[in-house]
């Protein structure tokens, strides 16, 4: 560990004599060449790499497009079909009432145990109402907020299909990327990312049953994703149907 | 084999520029070379009014007062980006150590990862044209 700090400093030196020595070289001052080098020329081509990289990454997925194309070689994965509107809705929809039912049970049973048993150690008095009136409270309270996401779950369904070509192809992508696509893809990135948090969230929590509903809404995303990427002009193997 | 060539070439290039510039300067260097932690540096810590030398590393307004030359009107603005940058890096608790990481490992091999990843893809692009 000594070496390497040893090493470090080192090092450290002599990049800090380099610097000195341009300095004194182009009759410029070691401030003037830190600002120019750290500060103007470093991002500068950080951020010129990156630009050229992404549009040779650019080219070359557009020239193995057209190679693929007159090949006409296709995968299983491009081949997946999306559901269409009506399907989305309703299973969505279906999913979520089950999400419904199931939340207001646990809560219901959760409560039921959590008062149940301060009710026994003498916590409350021992009239029914003292714990029936706030296990409904909380199962009702449970409900209301499921039901209210319900309503922005169809609203979230129904901006994203709209004017959208469904069925289509579930991995269906652009020929190119307009920056309105990408925002979707964005868009759609974001809520794919929380969808798969959610659902590793609910199996390392032991709730494998809202995890498997996870799983079912990342599938719905991808569908309304694809629905919107069908908008965009496709030539290739990845096109709508 | 080309292609690995190549890209230790690029790789290397910018640490033998320096390597080389330091070597050449070591020969003619007449003052008393800097030490500080045991560690003997190329150029020496003295007040010169003429070059640069380790005291515009120690002390900056040094190397402001007597040897900027063409930023002075700016100090406003580069003086926001410079002292920025220190500050970011002694955040860190270790400057020099962040130096080293960040300027001259990460920043760099970023930067070469993705010439050398570009240059791939354009032989990749040539050989798909044919």
């Amino acid at each position: 560990m000594n070496n390497l700090i040893y090493l470090f400093k080192e090092l450290y030196a002599y990049c800090t004599d380099f610097v000195i020595n341009l300095a004194n070289i182009t009759g410029l001052s070691y401030y003037e060449v830190n600002f120019v080098v750290f500060i103007i020329f470093y991002p500068l081509l950080l951020f010129v790499s990156t630009i050229v990289y992404i549009y040779q990454k650019s080219r070359l997925r557009t020239i193995r497009k057209k190679i693929i194309s007159t090949t006409k070689s296709e995968s299983y994965f491009n081949n997946i079909k999306t559901f269409n509107k009506q399907k989305i809705f309703v299973s969505a929809n279906l999913a979520w009432l089950f999400i419904i039912v199931l939340g207001v049970l646990r809560v219901l049973s959760e409560s039921t145990n959590y008062y149940k048993y301060h009710l026994s150690r003498g916590d409350y008095p021992p009239e029914a109402d003292s714990i029936s009136i706030p296990i409904f409270r909380e199962t009702f309270f449970a409900f209301s907020i499921l039901s209210v996401l319900l309503i922005f779950l169809n609203t979230f369904i129904l901006l994203t299909t709209l004017k959208t070509k469904l069925p289509t192809k579930l991995f269906i992508k652009p020929d190119f990327y307009t920056i309105s696509a990408v925002l979707r893809e964005l868009f759609f990135g974001f809520w794919l990312a929380l969808t798969v948090l959610f659902f590793f969230y609910w199996f390392l929590t032991g709730y494998y049953i809202e995890g498997l509903v996870t799983l079912f809404y990342t599938f719905i995303l991808l569908n309304l994703r694809a629905g919107q990427i069908s908008k965009y002009k496709q030539k290739t193997e990845y096109a709508s149907l | 084999m080309k292609r690995f060539k190549r890209n230790i070439l690029i790789l290397l290039s910018p640490f033998l520029f320096m390597a080389l510039i330091n070597e050449a300067v070591r020969l003619n260097i007449k003052e008393q070379p800097y030490t500080a932690h045991g560690i003997n540096a190329v150029n020496s810590a003295e007040y010169l009014p003429n070059k640069c030398t380790w005291i515009c590393h120690n002390n900056t307004i040094y190397c402001k007062t007597h040897h900027v030359k063409y930023l002075k009107p700016f100090y406003a603005i580069t003086d926001f980006f410079y002292f920025g940058v220190i500050g970011i890096l002694a955040s860190t608790d270790n400057y020099g150590a962040a130096n080293i990481i960040f300027l001259v490992f990460l920043f760099p091999l970023t930067i070469l990862y993705l010439i050398i990843k570009s240059l791939n893809i354009q032989d990749e692009i040539r050989k798909l044209s044919k």
